[in-house]
């Protein structure tokens, strides 16, 4: 192919790169640490104060919500695995492929209008179990309310990722560890989960990333009653407080550092999910 | 058979706790107001000028997403798969900078970098479709792929060169016509992330561009009726995309263009 071709057809997505991701965030990751010289004034005043507190609630509802997605997308996919009912594996994988996308304003709008003050599940926990919410000092906007919503879309997203671990566990191990005299109990606690965990864990980063980085949900339930990084990244940009873009590099920086970490730990585990299945035929599990 | 039993009410509360809060809402659209059902809050929103306004900035956005991630993004994977593996893998890993990288952060980078000069876009609409386009990157790319690797795209290029096409003749008399379904698939995906996309737009335009859901957000706090029968619709719009993206999707794939799309979302 000639020269020119090859520009054609390269030439726009890499304009587009450089200009639109590449350009824009090496000038974030640059500001941050230079301000008429080196700097690191702005990470310092990032991990203070306010923001340190923002660091350590977001990292309280991502690690809560990841962990409470793992566990309610894990047992339901253990629960579909073990029943074997194809046609309502399906359409529970269908939907939940549906369901985590909703995370954002729809959802949010439905957890107010259901859990919010006066909302549907408010209001009938109230009439037939006498059960007042905000009296038990449950509130939406809250990190635990918050936790709540997240898991709306981090329990289907948790069973759609670990599902195909599930079902890749070929069906003669049960047998071999039962003749074995190992109860059911003991095959899923024993052989099951250390068998499944590298996968477990690759979900469990997936979903802490997810939450890290939730901006529009925790926006528009909590706005500026909860400080989470994002939102405070938001802030910096709406100037609702002075204008700081150091200080709002510096939380996009660290914000990144934890989102590449944590996929890269999800990434380790897909990896290693295709090593064992390339090295192991037949005889092993293959997860 | 507790077993059994156990594994059903797992399920049970599974589909108890995603689906309760959709019937919270819908019933709240429906019967919120007056205590009686009615579409009233339905007939307020479509009369209301402003809804026709953000619906029309969303559709024009959406559209220029999408055309701009046929016109950027189909041409050079289409060239890496067939002539340049290596290149391939990066152009696959870079795609996924919108994971790394969220929409907060993106729009921080924004704001400054495009804030003065020749590029002085921010507080007008015209950046957005290049943001747009930049989150459905990942989705676009691995669709089309999908497509590219299922469709043999290689061989049958081969044959066209072997009968004396000319790459370019190639390209767009069979490759494109063969690989339309891929193009279609990932032009839904784009197309609904951009109809749904809030933070970029919100914090580079100063929220002075009303997009859909910009409109719902207004909505719903000056009447919640209204703002819930409006995520209604927006719920309507997603599930239809959706929907269309897997079906049209090979089953194989599906999971894995969900997991990957529900990464836009939060």
């Amino acid at each position: 192919m000639r020269k020119t071709s090859l520009i054609l057809v390269y030439g726009p997505l890499l304009a587009f790169l450089a200009l639109f991701a590449l350009v824009p965030i090496v000038g974030v990751i640059f500001s941050s640490v230079w301000a008429r010289g080196m700097t690191a004034e702005f990470y310092a005043q990032s991990l203070s104060g306010q923001y340190l507190n923002a660091f350590l609630t977001t990292l309280k509802v991502a690690f809560w919500s990841g962990l409470a997605g793992l566990a309610g997308g894990g047992l339901v996919a253990l629960s579909l695995w073990r029943t074997r009912w194809r046609w309502l594996t399906t359409t529970i994988s269908a939907l939940s492929g549906v369901l985590a996308n909703f995370a954002g304003l729809p959802l949010a709008v439905a957890f107010m209008v259901t859990l919010g003050a006066s909302g549907l599940m408010t209001n009938a926990l109230q009439t037939f179990l006498h059960i007042n919410l905000s009296q038990m000092g449950f509130n939406l906007s809250s990190s635990a309310g918050l936790i709540l919503v997240y898991s709306a879309f981090q329990v289907p997203l948790a069973l759609l990722v670990s599902l195909p671990a599930f079902s890749s566990i070929p069906d003669d191990l049960e047998g071999a560890a039962l003749s074995l005299g190992c109860g059911v109990p003991g095959y899923l606690w024993r052989v099951l989960l250390p068998i499944l965990a590298p996968s477990l864990l690759g979900t469990f980063a997936l979903l802490f990333a997810n939450a890290f980085s939730a901006y529009v949900t925790a926006y528009a339930i909590a706005g500026g009653s909860i400080n989470l990084i994002p939102i405070q990244i938001g802030y910096l940009i709406d100037g609702n407080v002075s204008l700081n873009v150091g200080l709002g590099n510096a939380l996009a920086v660290e914000e990144m550092v934890v989102l590449g970490a944590s996929l890269w730990v999800f990434a380790m585990s897909v990896r290693l999910r295709a090593k064992r299945r390339a090295n192991v035929k037949g005889g092993l599990p293959i997860v | 058979m507790f077993e059994k039993w156990l594994y059903r009410v797992i399920i049970a509360l599974f589909l108890l706790q995603v689906l309760l809060p959709f019937v919270g809402l819908i019933q709240f659209t429906l019967v919120g107001g007056s205590g009686a059902l009615s579409f009233a809050s339905f007939a307020t929103l479509f009369s209301d000028p402003s809804f026709a306004l953000s619906l029309f900035n969303s559709l024009w956005l959406a559209g220029a997403a999408v055309l701009l991630s046929i016109v950027i993004f189909t041409p050079p994977v289409w060239h890496a798969y067939l002539y340049a593996p290596k290149l391939l893998r990066v152009i696959e890993a870079v795609s996924f900078v919108p994971f790394v990288v969220p929409a907060v952060v993106l729009a921080l980078a924004y704001v400054q970098f495009f804030s003065s000069g020749l590029l002085n876009l921010v507080g007008t609409p015209y950046l957005l479709p290049f943001a747009f386009a930049l989150l459905g990157m990942p989705f676009y790319v691995q669709v089309f792929l999908n497509r590219l690797r299922h469709a043999d795209a290689r061989a049958v290029h081969e044959a066209a060169q072997t009968l004396g096409a000319s790459d370019v003749q190639a390209f767009i008399r069979i490759q494109l016509p063969l690989l339309r379904s891929g193009i279609i698939n990932g032009s839904l995906l784009v197309f609904t992330i951009s109809i749904g996309e809030f933070t970029i737009t919100q914090l580079t335009t100063g929220g002075s561009y009303v997009t859909l859901p910009l409109y719902l957000l207004i909505t719903f706090t000056n009447n919640p009726l209204e703002g819930s029968a409006m995520a209604v619709v927006t719920l309507f719009l997603a599930v239809a995309g959706v929907v269309a993206a897997l079906a049209a999707a090979s089953g194989k794939r599906r999971r894995m263009d969900a997991v990957t799309a529900s990464k836009e979302a939060s």
